[in-house]
Parts: C-alpha cells; structure tokens; sequence
C-alpha cells in the first residue's frame, strides 16, 4: 500500500505539471501586462505590491501584518522612517540584547574577560588545568578518559575559569552572531541592520583572524552601526582607524623603509617624554595601558603569540637594547593600502595603480596599534612613519605631514568619482537587481557627489526611483541565506534565541556571519549562493524550522492563523492560508497546488481518513512553502 | 557502471537524451579517456586562495639572490639531518620541510612540480586573480563561466552524472559556474532532504522537487533539478560503505574532510570527473616563517591532505589527476613585517600515474633584481593555461581546448608534457 500512494503521487505530480507547460510567474504577467498597454513599467505595481517589495528590500522580510501596515501609511513615510532610525523605538530588542554581556564591552574589557586560549591555558596551568579538547593541548589525555570523567574535568575548568573571572574566547563570536540575528529578527530599526550588514560586508574583516576575535564586537558595534546613513567619507574613516581593520589588513605592523626609522628612532628616544602632549590619536602612547586586570602580559608574552608589535618594538627595541636583542623588523606593508582602494572605494578598476598602492602604504605607515592582544587601540607613531613627499592619484601629498597623509588620502578616496561610481554600483546590486540599470546608477552618483557622499541620500534616490519599482526588478532577487533564514523566522513569527543552533543553518548554506575570511566579504550576485547544496539545506531550514526541530527556535503555526480553526480546514484550504500569509499571494499557483496535491493525497492514504489534519501537517505544508522557490525570492 | 547512469537518466531525464546522440567521435573520445575499468579519467582541482609564496613552498636553494632577498624568512640549503632545511629534489629546487609528504611521491615519479606559473596579466588583486584564474581568461572580467564548467560545455555528455562535477564546500566555486551542471555539498551525509523520513518525508520531497521543476526562475529551476537527481542517485550508490585505503590518515580539519569525501565519492563509482575544493590562509603577509611557522603549518595540512588522497586513490592511480593552483605568487624580497605581499608567478603541483613527475618543470627565470617581474616578483615562464589545457587535453580527452580558453591560442608545442598523452 505505501508503495503504490508514492506511486500514485508521483503521477498525478506528473500529470499536473503537463498540465501547466507554460507557467508565468506574477512578475512577468506584470511585465507583459504593462508592455501590451504600451504604459511606463514603473507605474505596474499596486499599492500592496510596492509596500511588499519595498519591505523584500529594505528590511530581512515582512511580518504578518506589515505589508498591510506599510500600505496604510504609505511606503514613503515608512521608508522615510527607516532611514532615520534614531527616531525609531525599538524596546523589544533591547531587552533582548540586554543580557548578552559581551556585546556590550569595549576592547580592553572583551581582551581581559575573554583571553585567548593560549592564555586561559596558561592561567589554568597554575591549578594544574588544561582546556578540554583544544588542539595542541595534551592529546593523549582525553583519549585516554572516560565520558563521566571528561564531563568532570569540562566542569572543573569551567569553575576554575570563572573563579578567575574568565571566560572563553568563542563565547564572543557567538554572541556576536546571536545578536546579529537577533536585531534582523527583532529589531524595528530594520534598514539600519541592512545597512549594517551591508557596509560590514562591504569593510570586511574576519572574526577568526587573530586579535578580531575580540575586536568584532565593537567593530560592528561602535565603527559600522553608528556610521550606515552618515558622510561615506565618516564612513571611511571610522574603518581606517578602527582596530578590527588596521589588525585584519596588517596596516598596524606597516613602517617606513629601514634607513629612516632607525634613524628617527635616534632622535625619537630622547623625545620620547614629550610625546605625550602631542600626535592627535596617538598623544597617550606613553600612557599606562587601559588593562583593569593587566592581563596584557601575560596576553602578549605568550610562546604562540609569535606576532611581533612594531609599536612596541620601536618604542622598547632601543631603550632595552643590550645588544642582545635583534634588529625588528619593519618596512612597508601594502595590504590595506591596496584594499581601501581596490575594495573600500575606487574599486578595481578606479584607475590606480601599483605605484599609488605603494604610496599608499606609504601614507598610512604610523597608523598603528596599542597592545593590539590587550585592548587594541589606535594611535599614531611617528617613528615608523614615513615622512618623506608622496603622490597618490596624480597628487602631491608634502613631506612632513605625519597622521594627516592618512587623512589626506581618506579624502581624495572617498571624493574620487571612482568611488561615487563604484558605492553606488553596489547599492543597486544588492537592493534592486544583480545587473544594475546603468541610468539609476548614475543618479545615484550624481547625488553621491552633490551631497558629499551622503548615505542618507544616496539611498533615497535609489530607494524612489522608477527603477526600483519596475516590474521587472520585483521579485527578481535571490535571497542570501541570512536574508532566507530570518526571512522565515520572521514570516511565521518565529521566537527564537538567535544562538549557535540557528546560526548553524546559516553557516551551513555557506555564508556564516562575520566568517567571510577575504576582504572581499561575501559575493554580492546570487549565482554564488545558489547550488545544489545550499539549495537543499534551504528546504532542510524550512522543514526544520516549521517543525520546531531548531533548538532555541520554536513557532506556534496554529496561533498564526488566529480565529481559525486549522482542524475545521481541509488542506486545500490550510495551503491558502499559509501562502496568503508567508506569500502575501505570490505562490504561483503551479507552487500552492503541488503542495496541495501531495500531502493531500499523503494524509488521505496515511490516515485512511481515521484522522483530521494533524499539527505536523501544517508543519509540512508551512515548510513546503518556505522551502519553495518563491520564497527563496525577493 | 555507464548503464547505470543510462537507466537512471531514462527515468528522469529523458528530454535531454533525446537532445544528443552518440557519434563516432563521441564514442571513441569515450573509449579513449576510460581508464582501465572502463572508468572516466578524473581531475581533483585544488585552489590555494590567498596566494601561496612559491619561493618558500619550493626553493630555489641553488639561487643565490634568494637568500639575499629573504634575510629572515628563507628556508635553508638542503642539510641531511635537519629537518628545518629544505628537502633537495634536483640539486637546484628543494622542497620546504612542511611538504616532506610529497617527497616520496616525487621520488615515486608521480608528483611533478610546475615552477614559475601563474597568470600573464599583471593584477595582484586576490579577487581579479582567483577571477581570472577560474574562469581560465587572464584580464578578461566579462567572462561568465569558468574553465572547468567550460570543460563540461565542450565534451557534452549525456549519460553524465548528476556528480560529473562536484565542488566540496558550501558555494559554487567560479570555475565551475556556468551552463554544465555541476553540484556545490559540504557534506556527502547531509545531501539530502531531512523531513523526519517515511511516507511523508517522500511526498515532501516529491513536492519540492516539483515546485523547483516548475519555477520560471532559471537559476533555482536548473539548480533544483541537479539537486533532486543527484539526491536520488546517492541514495542508490551508498557511499557511506566506503573506508580509507588501509594506512590513509587525512589530516584533521576541514580541508582533509573534503578530501576525504571526494575519496568517497570516486570510490563510488558515482560517474565523478571533476572534483573541487579550495583550502585559505596563505596570504601571508606577516611573519611566515621559514621551515616552520604560518607558511609551513598550512603546507603540512595542504600536503598531508593531497598525499592521503592520492595513497587513498592509489587503485585507480591511473584514472585520477590531483592539480593544485593559487592566485599568484608572493614579493620576491621579504616585507618589513618577516613576510611577503602580492607577487606575480607561483607553483602548481601534479600528481597522478599518468603524471610524468620526479621533475620540476618550466623554465626557471632568476631572482636578480634585473630578472624580476616589475623589479619585485618572480616572473612567469609557464602561462596557467598551458597547464590547464594540457590536463583538459591529454588527460581529460576535451578535443578542442580553444573554446575552454576562449582568446587563447592553446598551442600543444607549449604543452610540457606533464602527462602520458
């Protein structure tokens, strides 16, 4: 009997998909309707249709009620709205984030709390402790242990470690991640987190690399965040002196050329004192470091630690030179100076070549770090700098001008119409179509350029214009597997705690948040994202997803559909509903009846009409629709 | 083994049977690239991201100017007894320590070495240089499909697998994006659809399966049909009966599981031809030490990794080619920071029984500062492609490689002859 109901299903889905041979999806009946009445595209879509997409576009997916909502008010003052989210109120977040504690520290804080494992391992040495499992600890150990006694020692570590008042450095990159996913699932601020995750990717740094372990945080936090609607070039800024950044792309162990420094360093010894008064950012490097618990030995001294800071070694080298210690090494290193121009702002074809990434690096020698394992912070060092004339782009930049080369080539990067052109191409890829129109792209440059590179507007030319609303660019993207996964939560109302067990689906569709390890970030195009194996972990997330089987993760599906009895419903009905409500109508109407057809025919030869519809129906048929093609879009 | 996929495609795919049929060329093409067992030859592609340092993978100990140049991070002459010096292979060329692995399998005569190989155009973008290199068009950016998808185009194959071509990781990698079908998995075990199993975990991949046959959206409709017949392939063939060859350790970590997966599937017999994966972390641009160190620590896991698949494979040894690539070599002359920024020509390893090793080829272009490419890097001898087209060619049996390297006239007089034609 059970093989012969496959059977039967499996014809009859045959026999329905001849039946249609030509399917239109809504997007193209729009778009053939508004050609064969020969009227502009951009006028095609209705008012739900234009709160839909614009809520697809600018938010990580609308919830029951929203598009209603938006349409009420009209999507001009939503959108007007999501782009000052200062005057948003967004409670319900930040009572959820309140109590995630590592978000919340700043660098010198995360250092000290969250050491990394060489460290806790040292700390834990002194009571005769090692981490269970890590790589390179004592391997025969665990081998060697029973479960019950391993399950101990885990134990014992752990009080151990917050006797000491430690904890352990992953907790960082998974409360990061949590939060992230909170905020796209909760937060009213919804463009802001867009943004967010948009610039991030855009200055992109990886949290496995070294120090950004703990310097993610504030990173997102303190550098992208606050800066997603400001001044590009504040933007910029922000990067180029953040600690995430000058760690991630090296530029804090870049110094000028031997000669000089080591003659600098002659004359730098004796003012040494006086430096205190001045050098901008860098007037405290000779302060006492920010270190409530001095870890920053212990963090710093270590035997794997093997990264020497040429901060620390110009600044020491010659005072604790006995002759015994080596000449350190410094020189240029043109890492971030190539990639604040290939990736950051003129993009790869801005017309700079590898002469101007040299004078570049040149530029920014001295843009450095303090204690960079223990608190990070920015400064500028003037004995690795290279003061020397440069020219970058065509221009002169005069000798002896110290931190402002830095600033002087943020500026000329971020006003270049390379970089106009290059942003705004960007923008339209990921909110309107993979292959952007080129008029739209450059009015955007136009406002670009008027309004001195401000987000703010740049958005809003893009986010009104006719191009954004044609037709042919509704429905017409792929959603990224962040977009797919909270997109689903937040379609079904989905609680979640945002934790590891979420972000696992994510990773596992190949984008893990904050995991992308080239300064490119992730692709932006979806062919990228798009493969069989992402495809078939998409459907295993809505199956999963739709019947709780995500720990931290639970939905109520019956309660979606409030006031109607899912029992009184045949499954005809129940698959109406949930694409009315997940779809808002865009199940194509092949999509509703496949679904429609195959579980109806399932339940019948399962239940030989014994039961009603059971709840793990409804979670079929929700999991069928998020897992559908349609859902995939946006 | 071929009738296999004959069946299965008859059910499934009949359309595009009826779309080609078996020539003559077509058959003796086929008989001329099965191996002894009537299997397909088969290429495994390893991409090194973030531009391996040639010179310190493969030292060119008998170069003086190399050790002027790199004062702190040169690995040192050959020195029996220590194993922090490099490992001779020809009295010129040494391997670094990190790469012991591959020693026997040089001295095997199955490892060949290509040195001084990369790509012409100038770029030391990581993103324009793994571009061009995948997609097999140096200084081209309007190309849309990679090589090794190219490859599929050129040689349509009807019967082919839903597995013909397989990248080990999350995303589809862009040298096998394109028109020829070809499959992205992290995981052999998770390849497939998780809906609590039984009747209606059928009726919803049923239903799935439909709705993807069904979606204008050519991207997920293409994709989704790939999904769903190579799902229901690997249900019939059970990879999971597979163990290692007796005495193959992978190392632990990611790059070693996907080798050991694509192991997997070869023994599967699953109509496999073409295997990617990629392996991060030589972007090297501070402290990579010598010996050992950052550099040396990827390269034993990068090593270790390709010599267990390689004795793991070792049965069909005649069937499978192992080629690793990366973006561009390293600055010849070490950075201020005891490490290397972005360079020009780097170092492609082969390893296969067809494969003519026990040599380092190409021809070697010198390190003075004179012989250097734009005073800085290691100049090219040996265009990617040249490598490329020789394994599409005389392993693969692609009959026309010009349209695989579009606007390359592939030339076989270049080739090196690295394989047994």
């Amino acid at each position: 009997m059970k093989k012969t109901s496959i059977a039967r299903i499996s014809v009859l889905m045959l026999a329905f998909l001849l039946a249609f041979s030509s399917p239109l999806s809504l997007a193209q009946d729009v778009k053939k309707r508004s050609k064969a009445k020969g009227t502009e595209k951009t006028t095609s879509l209705s008012d739900g249709q234009k709160s839909s997409h614009l809520l697809d576009r600018i938010t990580f997916g609308a919830r029951p009620g929203d598009v209603e909502r938006v349409t009420k008010i009209g999507w001009e003052k939503y959108l007007n709205e999501q782009l000052h989210p200062d005057r948003i109120y967004d409670q319900v977040i930040t009572e959820k984030l309140k109590n995630i504690e590592s978000i919340h520290l700043s660098n010198a804080e995360l250092a000290n709390y969250y050491p990394p494992p060489q460290a806790l391992r040292e700390a834990l040495k002194t009571k005769g402790l090692d981490l269970p499992g890590a790589a390179g600890g004592n391997q025969s150990s665990p081998s060697q242990m029973s479960d019950a006694d391993q399950v101990a020692k885990r134990r014992e570590v752990q009080k151990a470690l917050k006797e000491m008042g430690y904890k352990q450095p992953q907790q960082v990159a998974i409360e990061l991640q949590q939060s992230k996913i909170l905020r796209a699932v909760y937060s009213e601020k919804q463009l802001q987190e867009v943004m967010t995750d948009f610039w991030f990717n855009h200055f992109n740094i990886y949290l496995q690399k070294g120090a950004d372990r703990v310097l993610t945080t504030t990173y997102e936090r303190d550098v992208i965040r606050p800066h997603v609607f400001a001044k590009f070039e504040d933007l910029l800024k922000a990067t180029a002196e953040s600690p995430a950044m000058l760690f991630y792309l090296d530029n804090w162990q870049s110094a000028a050329p031997n000669a000089q420094a080591m003659a600098m360093r002659e004359k730098a010894m004796a003012r040494r004192q006086s430096m205190q008064a001045n050098g901008g950012n860098g007037g405290r490097v000779a302060d006492r470091p920010v270190n409530p618990r001095r870890m920053d030995r212990q963090v710093s001294n270590l035997p794997n630690d093997k990264t020497p800071d040429p901060q620390r070694q110009a600044m020491q080298a010659p005072l604790n030179n006995n002759g015994k210690i080596k000449k350190p090494p410094r020189g240029l290193n043109e890492n971030y100076a190539r990639e604040i121009m290939e990736l950051h702002t003129l993009g790869v074809d801005g017309g700079y070549t590898q002469k101007d990434v040299q004078e570049v690096a040149r530029c920014l020698t001295g843009w450095t770090l303090r204690n960079p394992r223990a608190g990070a912070e920015f400064i500028f060092n003037p004995m690795i700098h290279d003061d020397g004339e440069k020219t970058v782009l065509g221009k002169k930049i005069a000798a002896g001008g110290g931190q402002k080369d830095g600033y002087a080539v943020i500026h000329l990067l971020a006003t270049h119409p390379s970089t106009a052109k290059f942003i705004s191409t960007k923008l339209v890829r990921k909110f309107v179509h993979d292959h952007p129109p080129q008029a739209l792209v450059d009015r955007m440059v136009q406002t670009f350029q008027k309004s001195d590179g401000d987000i703010r507007e740049v958005l809003r030319t893009m986010l009104t214009s006719p191009e954004f609303f044609a037709a042919e660019n509704y429905r017409a993207k792929i959603k990224t597997p962040f977009e797919m996964t909270v997109s689903a939560a937040r379609a079904i109302g989905a609680e979640t705690n945002g934790g590891p067990q979420f972000h696992r689906w994510i990773a596992q569709m190949g984008e893990g948040l904050f995991m992308a390890q080239p300064p490119t970030g992730y692709a932006d195009v979806a062919e990228n994202w798009v493969n069989a194996g992402a495809l078939l972990e998409r459907m295993n997330f809505a199956l999963a997803l739709a019947s709780n089987r995500i720990p931290g993760t639970r939905v109520n599906l019956n309660s979606l559909v409030s006031g109607v009895q899912t029992n009184g419903l045949n499954q005809s009905q129940l698959v109406d509903r949930y694409a009315k409500l997940l779809l808002r109508g865009e199940l194509s109407s092949q999509s509703r009846a496949t679904i429609d057809k195959s579980l109806g025919e399932q339940t019948v030869a399962m239940n030989n009409g014994a039961n009603s519809t059971s709840s793990v129906d409804v979670a079929k048929v929700v999991g069928l629709i998020l897992g559908s093609p349609e859902f995939q879009r946006q | 083994m071929d009738r296999r996929f004959f069946l299965k495609s008859s059910g499934i795919a009949l359309a595009s049977l009826s779309a080609a049929t078996a020539s003559p060329t077509f058959l003796t093409r086929t008989l001329a690239q099965t191996g002894k067992n009537g299997r397909k030859k088969l290429l495994v592609a390893i991409f090194q991201r973030g531009a391996m340092d040639g010179l310190n993978a493969v030292v060119p100990y008998g170069d003086q100017a190399y050790y002027g140049l790199r004062p702190s991070i040169a690995v040192p002459r050959p020195k029996s007894g220590d194993p922090m010096t490099a490992i001779d292979l020809d009295g010129f060329f040494g391997l670094n320590p990190a790469l012991a692995s591959f020693k026997p399998i040089y001295d095997s005569g199955q490892l060949a070495i290509i040195h001084a190989v990369g790509s012409p155009d100038n770029t030391r973008s990581h993103f324009d240089a793994q571009d061009y290199m995948e997609a097999g068009t140096p200084g081209v950016k309007s190309t849309t499909d990679g090589w090794l998808n190219r490859y599929l185009q050129a040689k349509p194959d009807p019967k082919a697998s839903p597995f013909r071509a397989v990248a080990m990781g999350a995303n589809m990698p862009r040298t096998m994006q394109g028109r020829g079908a070809a499959i992205a998995m992290t995981s052999i075990n998770d390849f497939t659809i998780r809906s609590g199993g039984g009747e209606m975990g059928q009726a919803v991949q049923g239903g799935f399966e439909a709705m993807y046959a069904q979606t204008v959206n050519d991207a997920l409709r293409g994709t989704g049909k790939e999904t769903f017949d190579a799902v229901k392939l690997l249900k019939q063939v059970n990879p999971n009966q597979y163990q290692p060859a007796a005495g193959v350790v992978y190392p632990r970590g990611q790059f070693g599981d996907r080798l050991r997966q694509v192991a997997q599937l070869v023994k599967s017999d699953i109509g496999l031809e073409i295997a990617f994966t990629d392996i991060g972390g030589w972007d090297t641009h501070a402290n990579q030490g010598a010996g050992q160190g950052q550099l040396a620590n990827r390269l034993i896991e990068f090593s270790n990794g390709i010599a267990a698949l390689y004795a793991d494979l070792k049965d069909r040894a005649d069937e499978v080619v192992i080629l690793t690539m990366t973006e561009f070599g390293r600055t010849a002359k070490e950075n201020g920071n005891r490490g290397t920024d972005h360079g020009h020509a780097s170092v492609m390893f082969a390893l296969g029984g067809v494969v003519k090793g026990g040599k380092v080829y190409g021809k070697w272009p010198g390190l003075k500062t004179n012989e250097l490419y734009e005073g800085r890097d290691l100049a090219l001898t040996t265009d990617f492609r040249d490598v490329f087209a020789e394994l599409a060619k005389n392993h693969l049996g692609a009959s026309n490689i010009n349209t695989i390297f579009p606007g390359y006239q592939a030339n076989t007089a270049n080739f090196k002859g690295l394989v047994r034609a």
